[in-house]
């Protein structure tokens, strides 16, 4: 395993061999099991929420309220679930898939709009690059809140495409642009620029470069911005409350029914359950790419 | 020095100049037109957009009606709903100003002035507005516009308010019913004719004699005090009628011209009504103090049971009162006064018919007692409402018959009107009406206790009937007298003012919006605050826009045309354009995407933060979308809010432990993973560490709420308490408890570890040799060498943190309300966009000054290293 690191290390800044007479206090015995002993710990206690919704969506009301702790008993899982997944799914059948369509269509013209941006501002030479640059990047500065209060009535009143999906992501697409070329640009940066010197030699025209070489070499950070528009979209409540009446998503749909006691107990995280689901793609996307953590080098302001 | 610049790039120079100067000079004109002209004629249709709606009157015929706000009358076309003029009630101010009449006014100035009622009849010449200080002003209608004239009759301290009118076009009667000093209605009665004929004397005109003998303005009796209050007030050709609150009905007959009495003379009714009151008072003068004294001694004794007590009868020797909400009387002894008789008499209807009975009796007022015998039912009569408490009554003209919601039973009644005037006088209501139990409704539903449970459509001939418990109204039809129809029940979330109709049978209510709801198609629209209709809410904004843009192309081009000016004299900044040309034309495709994104950012950024920060300086309502300056009120109102100086706490304590433990915890995680020295557990762990992300942040907090901190949470269930714990809802645990929410707090290692992971090794190795411990380790070599990516955090965690709404507000603790809430509810719950944009700013403020500053360290490294 330690190859692995040693492979990935040597991709990013080149490491001196460790040297073997050299033994670290944190390598004896006692430290290491400490150390687990900790971040075990740490783990756990990460698990909870998400221990409790597996177990009592499989519990009859009674139960979580007697003990929301306990596994779920075998006699009347079934009953339990038939009862509390009907029950969530009726509430969130109707926003279900609108949501995930929407969250990953957001996601996709974010990425790419930010991917663009960031490309011409780190490829192109231009005259105005520097003045541009200034223009997206003191946006930064404003927090994203501070709009509502004009957004609102602009998208209601002025565009009227209020209680709309398309009214509600493209105020987002209009300011995710940004943070997305803010974050692409800092790796598409370091992208060596012999690479882009000879496909020009070869006639490669900015599209090519784009698609071949830019968007190939930054894959994890690309799918890392991707995948946090899409569950930043996904997870959005604020802005999908201020922009939607009758068209609701998964968040707000949930809030409503917990807020106002309509669903309960076992059937609540029945819904928890299910509102989870298109995150597992997120979850297992990510465990494959940033376990390493390693896209974290360019992170910086 | 200006190199490769040559005359005739001069020349080009020039003529590029004097093309921008007429572009520039062109779009100044289109930016000025959209900008200036348009604006301003809006600006003039929302003029009272600043006050809300107060009051919608009907038209007499129906052909328009009239929104009436503190600032200005609007006229709305009936059928299309458009707006056709705006009567702005400073031109009264004007008027009274310019005259020097502002003294005489009631209150001595025009302030808080509101208008309160309009008569007239559509196509005549003039209509009547009514304020709420009982002055009159009679103004000229060309048929679209109102104008102001000389005629005007101000209320003065001899006269009262004036509360409820109605204008009798059959014969030209303002029938105004004033609440005066006393605290007693009074009916007034102005001849319209004398007002037609455009008598110039005005003072003359319009002074109320208070004697009631001039010819064109009289004062009836008082008819009821202001302690019953009257429901609606209604003037048919032969009778007036005043609905009590609560029930009642007091008939004042009209029209009958042919009363002779036995000498001959012929009277006025009203003059025969005005007489047997003073017949009546005279005899209950002497009555007075004594029935006062009973009534005082009555409520001291009963103030737990019945505050309302009615003197019924005295008969010389005792004192009979009875309670409205129990049918029951006491009797007192005139000669031991101090001692209540504990007799009780079950009070029959034929008691009170019988005896002499007084009408709302107020010792300090003088108050009508009319002896029955002194009454002519032609002219005069009282019904009692008997069984019924009357939530709302009208009279419908086509059916000649009086219709009003009875809330004890649910019932809808009608009377007819021939019933009213025949009816003896001291009658029940209940007796005489008829429940319309084709009419029925689920038991559930309550009608409205106030009074506007019931409206009418004139002109549809439908009852529009309100219930309390739910937001529902029903339309009836009552066309057909044999079979009433509900014809449609509409369900909504409204306030109502007015209830009243069009000949579509549209309802159309008031309160803080108007809304049209259209019951045959089923569709509502809302016409923002009056002023603001569909197509003239699109226009504005769509010359806001236009004017937006033009603004923009107008200042770019002079900026151009400036660079260009200067140009032609200065060869340096010649030789500098014509590399931006070369630059232009050879990046014109990176120029055209970029100016897709820039509009964009413009759109969605740079408008709303600007937007933001301007309105917050202004009045700006989800009612009245108009910006109307107001002297700093929404920041004044914000600074001397004490919530709010509870909440910038809220927000600081949040802040400084979000930013601990969003770096500390996850920090000393990543650290320890990294010191793990078997690989494989490390990889597994930190793929595990995935996992707990799966759930939407949403259910996370909702986990939290209920599942965690809720009554059957499993905090209660651990502690197991008697009465569970309301961690969310106790101001002392709240903070803290969001604040533990979130535990064990790691969740954000991943970019310290990937920071981490990046640490040549060597660095440890001299650590090492250095004789540097573990933690020392930790905070001498990792920590620094991480700083970009901590600094990262640091900043994410301050800008997020200060906006962190969705804590505060979906896990409903109390007492940790922050700005970014209180922002929050100020827009979505009270519809005050100016204020919230206030809260946005000083936000946008405190953000600004603390993320700037960082930012302005940082700035330099990164243009640097990456350009």
């Amino acid at each position: 395993m330690e190859n692995v690191i040693d492979n990935k290390a040597n991709v990013k800044a080149p490491k001196a061999r460790k040297s073997k007479g050299l033994r670290m206090p944190h390598e004896k015995l006692g430290a290491q099991i400490v150390i687990l002993t900790v971040t075990i710990f740490c783990l756990v206690f990460s698990f909870l929420p998400l221990f409790l919704t597996l177990v009592n969506s499989f519990k009859l009301d009674d139960q979580v309220k007697i003990n929301a702790f306990s596994l779920p008993v075998f006699s009347t899982i079934l009953e339990a679930a038939n009862l509390n997944f009907s029950q969530a799914w009726a509430v969130l059948a109707p926003y279900y898939f609108k949501t995930i369509l929407v969250a990953f269509i957001g996601a996709t013209l974010e990425t790419l709009i930010g991917a663009i941006l960031a490309y011409i501002l780190v490829v192109k030479n231009f005259y105005f690059k520097e003045f541009i640059f200034m223009l997206f990047i003191s946006v930064l500065l404003v927090p994203s809140i501070i709009g509502y209060p004009i957004l609102v009535p602009l998208i209601r009143d002025s565009f009227r495409i209020g209680d709309s999906y398309f009214g509600y992501l493209l105020p987002m697409i209009g300011g995710a642009q940004v943070t997305g070329m803010f974050l692409l640009r800092t790796f598409f940066s370091q992208q060596p620029k012999s690479l882009y010197e000879s496909a020009k030699l070869d006639g490669a025209n900015d599209f090519v470069l784009f698609t071949q070489i830019t968007l190939p070499l930054s894959l994890p950070i690309v799918l890392y911005y991707f995948i946090g528009c899409f569950s930043g979209i996904y997870n959005e409540y604020l802005w999908a409350s201020l922009i939607m009446d009758s068209n609701q998503t998964v968040t707000t749909i949930m809030h409503s029914v917990v807020a106002s006691g309509e669903i309960k107990y076992g059937a609540s995280y029945a819904m928890y359950l299910i509102s989870s689901v298109p995150l597992i793609v997120t979850a297992v996307i990510s465990m494959k790419y940033f376990k390493s953590g390693e896209f974290a080098a360019g992170l910086k302001l | 020095m200006a190199i490769g610049v040559t005359n005739q790039d001069k020349k080009k120079a020039r003529n590029t100049t004097s093309i921008l100067s007429v572009l520039l000079a062109l779009f100044t004109i289109l930016t000025v037109v959209f900008g200036v002209l348009i604006p301003s004629s809006n600006e003039k249709k929302s003029v009272g957009a600043s006050e809300p709606i107060k009051a919608l009157v009907e038209g007499e015929d129906g052909t328009d009606y009239f929104l009436l706000s503190d600032a200005a009358m609007y006229r709305y076309d009936a059928f299309t709903d458009e707006l056709i003029s705006i009567f702005p009630l400073s031109d009264v101010q004007t008027l009274l100003q310019s005259k020097g009449d502002v003294d005489k006014l009631l209150d001595g100035s025009l302030n808080q002035w509101t208008a309160k009622y309009v008569a007239g009849k559509n196509g005549e010449d003039f209509y009547l507005l009514v304020d709420g200080n009982g002055n009159i002003f009679k103004l000229l209608d060309d048929g679209v516009r109102l104008s102001m004239t000389e005629d005007y009759f101000l209320a003065d301290a001899s006269t009262g308010k004036l509360d409820v009118e109605s204008y009798d076009d059959q014969n030209g009667m303002l029938y105004c019913l004033v609440l005066e000093k006393d605290s007693s209605y009074y009916i007034y009665r102005l001849n319209m004719d004398d007002l037609r004929s455009g008598v110039t004397k005005k003072k003359q005109l319009w002074d109320l004699d208070l004697e009631g003998t001039t010819a064109t303005s009289q004062k009836i009796v008082p008819l009821t005090s202001a302690k019953t209050g009257v429901l609606a007030f209604e003037v048919t050709e032969e009778s007036i009628y005043l609905f009590k609150n609560g029930g009642g009905v007091v008939r004042v007959g009209l029209g009958l011209t042919d009363y002779v009495d036995e000498n001959g003379n012929e009277f006025d009714y009203l003059n025969v009504v005005k007489e047997y009151y003073e017949q009546g008072r005279d005899k209950l003068a002497e009555e007075t103090a004594y029935y006062s004294y009973f009534r005082t001694l009555l409520l001291q004794n009963d103030k737990n049971t019945h505050s309302e007590a009615e003197i019924a009868a005295a008969d010389g020797e005792q004192v009979i009162a009875w309670y409205k909400d129990l049918v029951s009387v006491t009797k007192f002894n005139k000669e031991n006064k101090n001692a209540k008789d504990e007799a009780k008499l079950a009070v029959s209807e034929t008691f009170i018919k019988e005896n002499v009975w007084c009408e709302d009796y107020d010792s300090a007022s003088r108050s009508l007692h009319v002896n029955k015998d002194y009454v002519d039912s032609r002219y005069y009569s009282i019904l009692y409402a008997g069984d019924s408490n009357i939530g709302g009554i009208v009279y419908s003209e086509k059916n000649k018959a009086i219709y009003f919601t009875n809330f004890l039973d649910g019932y809808l009644y009608s009377v007819e009107k021939e019933a009213v005037d025949k009816a003896e006088c001291g009658a029940f209501l209940s007796d005489i009406a008829t429940k319309m139990s084709s009419v029925k409704f689920s038991s559930k539903r309550k009608f409205s206790t106030f009074g506007n449970a019931l409206g009418i459509n004139k002109f549809a001939n439908t009852l529009y009937l309100r219930f309390e418990n739910e937001q529902t109204i029903s339309i009836v039809d009552i066309n057909d007298k044999e079979n009433y129809k509900v014809l449609y029940t509409f369900e909504g979330n409204f306030d109502v003012l007015t209830l009243t109709g069009d000949k579509d049978n549209k309802v159309t209510h008031v309160l803080r919006q108007v809304t049209n709801v259209d019951i045959h198609a089923n569709t509502v629209t809302r016409l923002y605050a009056c002023t603001y209709e569909p197509s003239t809410l699109q226009n504005k904004s769509l010359s806001v826009l236009l004017f937006v843009t033009f603004l923009i192309i107008s200042v770019l081009l002079l900026a151009v045309a400036i660079w260009f000016f200067i140009a032609m004299k200065n060869e340096r900044a010649l030789y500098r354009l014509k590399i931006i040309q070369k630059d232009l034309k050879k990046n014109k495709w990176v120029y055209l995407a970029l100016s897709f994104f820039v509009i964009m950012l413009f759109m969605f950024c740079y408008y709303e933060a600007i937007g933001a920060i301007s309105m917050s300086f202004f009045d700006y309502t989800q009612e009245k979308p108009a910006w109307i300056w107001n002297n700093f009120a929404n920041y004044i109102k914000i600074l001397n809010d004490s919530t709010f100086w509870l909440s910038i706490g809220n927000m600081l304590f949040f802040l400084v432990f979000d930013l601990i433990l969003c770096i500390v915890p996850p920090l000393i995680f990543a650290f320890l993973l990294i010191l793990i020295r078997n690989k494989t557990a490390s990889g597994l762990i930190r793929s595990l560490m995935f996992i707990p992300s799966i759930i939407p942040s949403m259910a996370t907090m909702l986990i939290w709420r209920t599942g965690i901190y809720g009554d059957t949470g499993i905090m209660n269930q651990i502690i197991g308490a008697s009465v569970p714990i309301d961690f969310l809802g106790n101001t002392s645990y709240a903070r803290w408890a969001l604040m533990f929410m979130g535990f064990p707090f790691v969740g954000g290692y991943l970019i310290f570890y990937g920071g981490m992971m990046n640490i040549p090794e060597e660095y440890h190795e001299a650590g090492r040799l250095e004789g540097l411990g573990i933690v020392k380790r930790f905070l001498l070599i990792d920590v620094p060498l991480i700083m970009p990516q901590i600094k990262y955090i640091f900043i994410m965690t301050f800008i997020s943190s200060v906006q962190n709404y969705a804590r505060t507000y979906i896990l409903a603790s109390t007492g940790t309300t922050t700005p970014v809430e209180s922002m929050y509810t100020t827009m979505m719950i009270h519809g005050d966009y100016g204020k919230a944009s206030a809260y946005a700013t000083l936000i946008f403020l405190f953000l600004f000054a603390a993320v700037a500053t960082n930012f302005k360290m940082q700035k330099k490294e990164t243009m640097g290293e990456d350009l």
